[in-house]
């Protein structure tokens, strides 16, 4: 019978090949039907061809079949320890008969007979599926559950161990020593003083036929018992068991099965004896095979995980180093021995684990280690660079194979999840993208990765129509004048672009090389257009990132823009930040196409000159001067006098300088002194060009100017540009004395206007009750100045707020000639106040350079907000202001930093648009 | 109430004061930009009136007039070119090195 067979009759007793029960003695039947066969089985006809010789043995062997048959029988109950049998003469001489005798039956025999050996197979077979397979059956006949694993399984091997030990005794002590004695010679054996020890059947067992014998009994038993503790649970509960033990043994705190590590912790000793003492009695029953070496390495590779989750989650933040040393150490000296110690209890082949696979599990180790650290990789990339122990872990965990590739995906995913969304700022976006850079740096030199993952961030700030304005604006802000609050990530300058450039331009050079290891950063060509200086120079680090993020030209297009609003703004006399931002473009893009922003910053530069010689020429003022001013010449000592191009003599002849020349009393009064600067204009971006009147004496001196200008370089003339550059006044009042800096001209020119006209002296003098001079309405000011209205009421609003004017009727302003005594002045102090928040406003809008207001940072982002909250309110349901109010702290993106009565605004002005409805008592929810 | 202005910093754009055209005939650069050569406009790159009244960027009708097929032409009129500001500023040591007027009509 073939082993299917026999697994098969155990399953179903009913149909199992008639096992014949002992025969009795009495009852020498030739014609009882021989096991193996049924009606009509070719033994049968055989009987009739049978000799007297064989009839003969036929009867004997009967009667020694029946003999030995009864004397191996099992007893239905299992006793706890096997019972041990004293054969009689008889028997001894029936087992010698049918076991090493003529009564023999060869393997393989067909003639139909039965063998002893296979029958005592079958009678155990038998009396397993009738005594004992029902208590294991209903042991594992329902998932186990995990807190009784390790009592399942011990149950299990100490049930399967004691039948396996009734079975074998009889088998060990009466059948295998004929057998070996059958094989050898026909000696009587003598009873083996020890039995045979249990294991795990092989087939290199000493002497042939009975250690075959006893190889194949041992498999039959063990292939009984594997099929009745249901394999596929059988391996889940052993697999959770080692698991378990491993949890144990290393400590494990954070469980896939949630258990929590016993309090005082258990004896590590003691536990791995016992769960050494378990794989070995599984091992001995059979269990130990395959299925439980998959068990095996199906746990340690949870455990593995749980391992990692538990031990070495966390980073370094502190001396910034990577983990992996450490984790390699618990491989070797921790895990390995474990495998091996487990290996060698399930009498594995090969128990001891080889340097070879050593690195293997240290690598998978490494590969569970980076997964769950590029996982989190955005957060370790916004908290560079104190997370570089992160990044080294994970640098290391790239040379696993496939690692740069699951990076790449899956931090890209990051990337577009958590950063390039509308909800973040534009500034917020630059530097989480220059601690990319720096931090891909780290990880990978060569650049390859930042590349790739660098390429969709880049397009979307490509996208944004500040990003450049934030860029260059932030590049030229002084790190070390302005105050942290100015760099949040609201704010349109980034402190990590700032810092950057605060960055000492030689060192770039060479100690970042080092420093860095940018030698390696070879990956991008060089531009085609660099000039020889460039590749010296050029340097791949932060700045180079941003300035690369569009292409060159329209890069410079936008610097042109940006640089020309600045220099007009910039309160440093020398310029260097905006000359040393030049420097560096330079020195990164080359210098093609920057003509523009040379000529402007030569124009800011060369104005400082210009107005000397001006000066000078105004105070002289010979008209009949040659050209050639000291001015001119200083400004080019480079170049030889003799090759100094004339100029075109001026069309007009400089006849007003003279005629306007006393109307400036430069003298006897020191009268305002106007400088100018003066612009190449076609190289400038378009400007702001409104024009109104600016005082009389004012446009004197530009007059004035203009022809001296025209007079020293021949065949120019200037056009004032009014809206442009700033006054200084002094105010005074009836009662006082203000000073103000820094006003744009209009301003100055509306304040000029209500100064007394011819004819208006009398008003001037007289004070009113309530000591208000001249007062004049908006279009009055608008004829008198040539004036937008919108100009004339911004600077009106100003000057409310200055309490320099007060409004008396509608669009009619007065100046306070005298301010109100305490108790009245209430009133004009709610009107300054609202002009003055009025102006903020205009104000902030006026100039998108200016630093924001808070109210004008709710009103920008409005939108984003009100996204938000819909969202939330539809996610979850109705809710206070209170709990929107802490979900926009905690969620939003940038931070929300208002409080409950901005949201409450909000949702108001939300309501009034339909899209959300309050609820009464603050609650809140989307309007269906 | 009296505004006293203490100081005045104004910005002003200027441009070659010319009649015709903007741009210069020879580059076609704007009379305001540069001609193809310098970087600098103004000072560094002048204009130069001709007598029959085409203007170009001094280093353009320099460099037009060096040529042997130019035949010291004004290069838009055809006329022989001489420098219209000469006289006026005759007084002026320095003349431009390869100035046309070394050879007037
Ligand atoms: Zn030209
Ligand atoms: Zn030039
Ligand atoms: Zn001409």
């Amino acid at each position: 019978m073939d082993h299917q067979t026999l697994v098969f009759s155990s399953v179903f007793p009913v149909l199992s090949l008639s096992h014949t029960t002992p025969t009795p003695v009495a009852t020498p039947d030739l014609g009882f039907t021989a096991p193996g066969t049924s009606f009509g089985s070719p033994y049968i006809p055989r009987q009739a061809e049978l000799h007297d010789n064989t009839q003969h043995r036929g009867v004997k062997r009967t009667i020694a079949w029946s003999c030995a048959t009864r004397f191996l029988s099992l007893d239905k109950v299992v006793p706890a320890v096997p019972r041990i049998l004293h054969r009689t003469r008889e028997v001894e001489d029936a087992l010698v008969y049918l076991l090493a005798g003529e009564g023999r039956v060869e393997d393989g025999a067909r003639n139909g007979e039965e063998g002893l050996v296979e029958w005592y197979t079958n009678e155990c077979r038998l009396h397993f599926a009738n005594n004992v397979r029902p208590v294991l059956e209903e042991l594992w006949r329902d998932e186990v559950k995990i807190g009784l694993s390790w009592d399942v399984l011990d149950e299990s091997q100490r049930v399967l161990e004691q039948v396996q030990n009734v079975y074998l005794e009889p088998f060990n002590e009466h059948v295998l020593p004929f057998l070996q004695s059958g094989a050898n010679s026909t000696i009587r054996p003598s009873r083996p003083s020890r039995p045979p020890r249990p294991m795990r059947p092989t087939r290199r067992d000493e002497d042939g036929a009975a250690g075959h014998a006893s190889w194949k009994f041992r498999r039959d038993m063990h292939a009984l018992f594997a099929h009745c503790v249901a394999p596929q649970r059988f391996s889940k509960t052993l697999s959770y068991v080692l698991y378990d033990a491993g949890c144990r043994l290393f400590r494990i705190h954070t469980r896939q099965d949630g258990v929590q590590p016993s309090a005082p912790p258990e004896d590590i000793t003691e536990f791995r004896q016992r769960m050494t003492a378990l794989l070995q009695g599984l091992e001995r029953v059979g269990l130990g095979g395959e299925n439980a070496q998959k068990a095996f390495a199906h746990a340690m590779n949870k455990l593995l995980d749980s391992f990692i989750n538990s031990h070495f989650l966390k980073v370094d933040w502190y001396s910034k180093k990577s983990v992996v040393p450490q984790l390699k150490l618990w491989i070797r000296d921790g895990f390995c021995p474990l495998v091996e110690l487990v290996l060698e209890c399930l009498r594995c082949e090969q128990s001891s684990v080889l340097p070879t696979e050593v690195t293997s599990w240290q690598e998978m180790a490494l590969g569970r280690l980076g997964r769950v650290r590029v996982d989190n990789l955005f957060d370790f990339v916004i908290n560079w660079d104190k997370s570089l122990g992160a990044f080294l872990d994970i640098k290391d965990y790239l040379k696993v194979a496939g690692a740069k590739q699951h990076l790449t995906s899956s931090f890209s995913q990051q990337v577009s999840r958590r950063l390039l969304h509308p909800g973040a700022t534009t500034t917020y976006i630059l530097n989480v993208y220059i601690s990319i850079v720096r931090a891909f740096h780290e990880l990978e030199p060569k650049g390859v990765l930042l590349e790739r993952v660098a390429r969709p961030i880049r397009r979307y700030l490509k996208e944004r129509e500040d990003t450049a304005r934030i860029i260059i604006s932030s590049l030229l802000t002084d790190l070390s004048h302005e105050t942290g609050s100015k760099f949040s990530s609201n704010s349109e300058l980034s402190y990590e672009i700032a810092s950057e450039m605060a960055k000492p331009l030689a060192n770039l050079g060479q100690e970042a090389d080092e420093e860095l290891n940018w030698n390696d950063m070879n990956w991008q060509p060089l531009p085609q257009d660099a000039s020889p200086d460039y590749k010296k120079s050029k340097v791949e680090d932060v700045i180079w990132f941003l300035l690369t993020l569009w292409e060159r030209d329209d890069f410079i297009n936008e610097l042109k823009n940006i640089l020309g609003d600045h220099l007009l703004r910039c309160q440093d006399p020398e310029y260097e930040k905006e000359i040393r931002l030049l420097e560096l473009i330079k020195m990164r893009l080359g210098d093609n196409n920057l003509q523009a922003c040379e000529v402007m910053l030569r124009d800011v530069l060369d104005s400082k000159r210009i107005n000397a010689s001006i000066h000078t020429a105004t105070i002289t003022s010979p008209p009949t001067q040659a050209f050639f001013t000291p001015e001119q010449q200083s400004r080019n000592p480079q170049t030889p006098d003799g090759r100094h191009p004339r100029t075109p003599q001026p069309r007009r002849p400089a006849q007003a300088s003279s005629h306007l020349a006393p109307s400036t009393p430069a003298a006897a009064l020191p009268g305002p002194t106007l400088n100018a600067q003066i612009l190449s204009s076609f190289f400038w971006p378009l400007l702001r060009d409104d024009d109104f009147r600016v005082p009389a004496e004012i446009s004197a001196l530009q007059t004035q100017y203009g022809t001296n200008f025209t007079r020293i370089k021949g065949m120019r003339k200037l056009r004032w540009m009014n809206a442009l550059g700033s006054g200084s006044i002094t105010l005074s009042f009836a009662d006082r004395t203000e000073d103000f800096d820094n006003l744009t001209p209009w301003q100055v020119s509306v304040v000029h206007a209500f100064q007394p006209q011819p004819g208006e002296q009398h008003i001037a003098a007289k004070h009113t009750k309530s000591g208000e001079g001249i007062s004049r309405n908006v279009s009055q000011l608008e004829d008198m100045l040539d004036m937008d209205e919108s100009l004339v009421r911004q600077a009106a609003a100003f000057w409310v707020g200055k309490s320099v004017l007060r409004e008396t009727g509608s669009d009619t302003y007065a100046v306070i000639e005298t301010l109100p005594t305490s108790d009245k002045k209430s009133k004009a102090d709610e009107d300054a106040a609202a002009a003055a928040a009025e102006l903020a406003a205009v104000e902030a809008a006026q100039q998108p350079t200016a630093v924001r207001s808070q109210q004008d940072l709710l009103n920008e982002k409005k939108d984003v907000y009100a996204a938000f909250i819909i969202g939330m309110l539809t996610a979850q349901g109705n809710m206070p202001v209170k709990r929107i109010l802490m979900m926009m702290r905690m969620m939003v993106v940038g931070g929300f930093p208002f409080g409950e009565e901005e949201v409450g605004g909000l949702l108001l002005e939300m309501e009034g648009e339909g899209k959300v409805i309050g609820f009464g008592g603050d609650v809140w929810g989307v309007k269906k | 109430m009296k505004v006293t202005i203490k100081e005045w910093n104004a910005v002003a754009a200027w441009r070659w004061d010319m009649p015709d055209d903007d741009v210069c005939g020879i580059c076609r650069n704007p009379y305001d930009s540069t001609c193809s050569k310098c970087k600098f406009p103004g000072d560094e790159c002048p204009l130069l009136l001709g007598e029959c009244n085409h203007s170009f960027h001094m280093h353009c009708i320099f460099s037009w007039l060096k040529q042997e097929s130019s035949q010291e032409k004004c290069p838009m009129c055809r006329q022989p070119f001489k420098s219209k500001s000469q006289d006026a500023t005759a007084a002026g040591a320095e003349e431009p090195t390869q100035a046309p007027d070394s050879s007037p009509i």
